[in-house]
């Protein structure tokens, strides 16, 4: 999708138009449960000079980056491997199945105590939700592998990286761009639940602790600054990153 | 032919495939093949006869036939050119070429090549942004890029029309002119081009050999002493009668 002036506004418009709706409602419900806009920034502003609020988001932010690293990585070569291996994926498609039906609560609580309440237990039980999804996504498009293509490079005797650069990766990105766009978005959410179970820090945790206090203000701010992080990262690296790779396709319209 | 003029000898017993349905089918039966350096084959056939299952397996691309190849082609540098340009499209023009270059090559100036075949201003455009023509031309370059021992051309000219197909032999033309001028017999390089247009086939070949329907054999080979640049549309009319006549199954072709 282009950039264009026009869409930036109407969706900074609608933006500010669902904080008006917001201010309005709190300012009429005058209830804890749902505090102004105005409330919530306090919070925030409090909770970054005290260096709380970066800390936090520091933490889950790498939690995030290395789940989702791993997940990517894992599950696109179960899914290249099952989508060129037909053998393979038969054999093993039903783990695939069970796996991607298995709550994620579950998964997590199961990693808490098979390993303990440590980093690699909430690392580890993100990556297993997100696994199965990146590899089907990922199977699909290596089953659609031109095999025309993959006659002309073995024609010109291309190297293993030769192909994967320049022949299969770029058949692969679309596949690869859906299962990171959809991917950071379950995983964070993940990474937020993982933390509240069984982490002394993160985004998640500071989130349980104002929930017990009942301050819906920290527990809002803590959300909208994560979602702010998220939405830049989608916006700053992973839409750029997909129009770079699409460049190709743009210039043909 | 003396042994230094050989360039690949072939003996094929046999070639069967199955049908996604299951059902074999007999490709080939009994074909030997002899193809000199500095020589342009055309394999000539009705449609379905097995042209191209026997290209691919003489291109060494087909390793599940019965016979022998001698060299086996894998020590051969074969530039293939294939029907549909089988380009990258998320490659430049110029990419495409340069990416089946051996890495020692990988930055040798292109320009000439690119000239050659009327490419310089299209060498940063995609493949999606070229005509089937233009593409064919690159596709063209891409295999004669290798240096090849031997130069194979999968019915360069169908679907073209008529301006793109005489723009095209043309560049076929400069291509194994230019290289059965090289210097000694290693320098030259041998065509092996698959049709099923006669005309065409007596415009650039020096020798036709001609195929039968499946499972294909060789019907005859026909050896063209005429000049190419002496070749008439009127010489090539008479031929073409004259071999339609003795092979009635080129006049299905």
């Amino acid at each position: 999708m282009r950039f264009t002036w026009s869409g930036a506004l109407v969706r900074i418009g609608s933006l500010i138009g669902l904080l008006v709706l917001w201010q309005g409602v709190a300012v009429l419900a005058h209830s804890r449960a749902l505090p102004t806009p105005e409330a919530v920034l306090a919070f925030l502003s409090k909770e970054a000079a005290a260096g709380d609020l970066f800390s936090n988001l520091a933490v889950t932010l790498a939690r995030v980056a290395v789940s989702f690293a791993l997940a990517m990585a894992v599950g696109a070569v179960i899914g290249v491997a099952f989508g060129r291996m037909r053998r393979l994926d038969r054999a093993f498609d039903s783990w695939l199945v069970v796996l991607l039906n298995t709550p994620a609560l579950v998964i997590t609580v199961l990693c808490y105590i098979w390993l303990g309440l440590t980093e690699t237990a909430a690392v580890l039980a993100v990556a297993l939700n997100k696994i199965p999804t990146v590899a089907v996504l990922l199977r699909e498009g290596a089953r659609a592998l031109s095999p025309e293509l993959d006659e002309m490079a073995g024609a010109f005797r291309l190297s293993f990286l030769d192909r994967m650069r320049h022949v299969v990766l770029p058949q692969l990105e679309p596949h690869l761009a859906g299962a990171a766009r959809s991917g950071l978005a379950l995983v964070w959410k993940i990474v937020l639940v993982v933390e509240l179970l069984g982490r002394p820090n993160g985004v998640g945790y500071a989130i349980s602790v104002y929930f017990q206090l009942f301050d819906v203000a920290a527990v809002l701010g803590y959300a909208l600054a994560f979602m702010a992080v998220m939405l830049a990262i989608e916006y700053g690296v992973l839409q750029p990153f997909e129009a770079h790779a699409r460049r190709w396709r743009l210039e043909t319209r | 032919m003396n042994a230094a003029d050989s360039l690949l000898e072939a003996r094929i017993t046999g070639k069967t495939y199955r049908r996604p349905d299951g059902v074999a089918m007999e490709a080939v039966r009994e074909l030997s093949l002899t193809l000199a350096r500095g020589e342009f084959v055309c394999l000539i056939g009705p449609s379905g006869c097995g042209k191209t299952t026997t290209l691919r397996i003489l291109c060494g691309l087909d390793h599940d036939f019965e016979g022998s190849l001698t060299p086996d082609p894998a020590r051969l540098a074969i530039g293939i050119a294939f029907q549909e340009p089988r380009l990258l499209p998320w490659r430049t023009v110029e990419e495409n070429i340069r990416i089946v270059l051996p890495p020692a090559r990988r930055r040798a100036d292109l320009s000439g090549l690119l000239a050659t075949f009327g490419l310089a201003a299209h060498r940063a455009r995609y493949p999606g942004e070229l005509s089937l023509g233009l593409a064919r031309r690159v596709s063209l370059a891409r295999a004669l890029a290798v240096e090849p021992d031997l130069l194979v051309l999968d019915e360069p000219f169908v679907s073209l029309d008529a301006q793109a197909a005489v723009e095209l032999r043309r560049c076929v033309t400069l291509a194994a002119e230019g290289k059965r001028k090289g210097e000694g017999a290693g320098g030259r390089m041998g065509v092996l081009m698959v049709t099923h247009n006669v005309r065409e086939a007596l415009q650039l070949a020096d020798r036709l050999v001609l195929l039968a329907p499946r499972p294909t054999f060789i019907l005859e080979e026909v050896r063209l002493r005429v000049p190419r640049a002496a070749r008439s549309p009127d010489w090539v009319e008479t031929e073409r009668a004259a071999l339609a006549a003795r092979f009635p199954v080129l006049s299905e072709v």
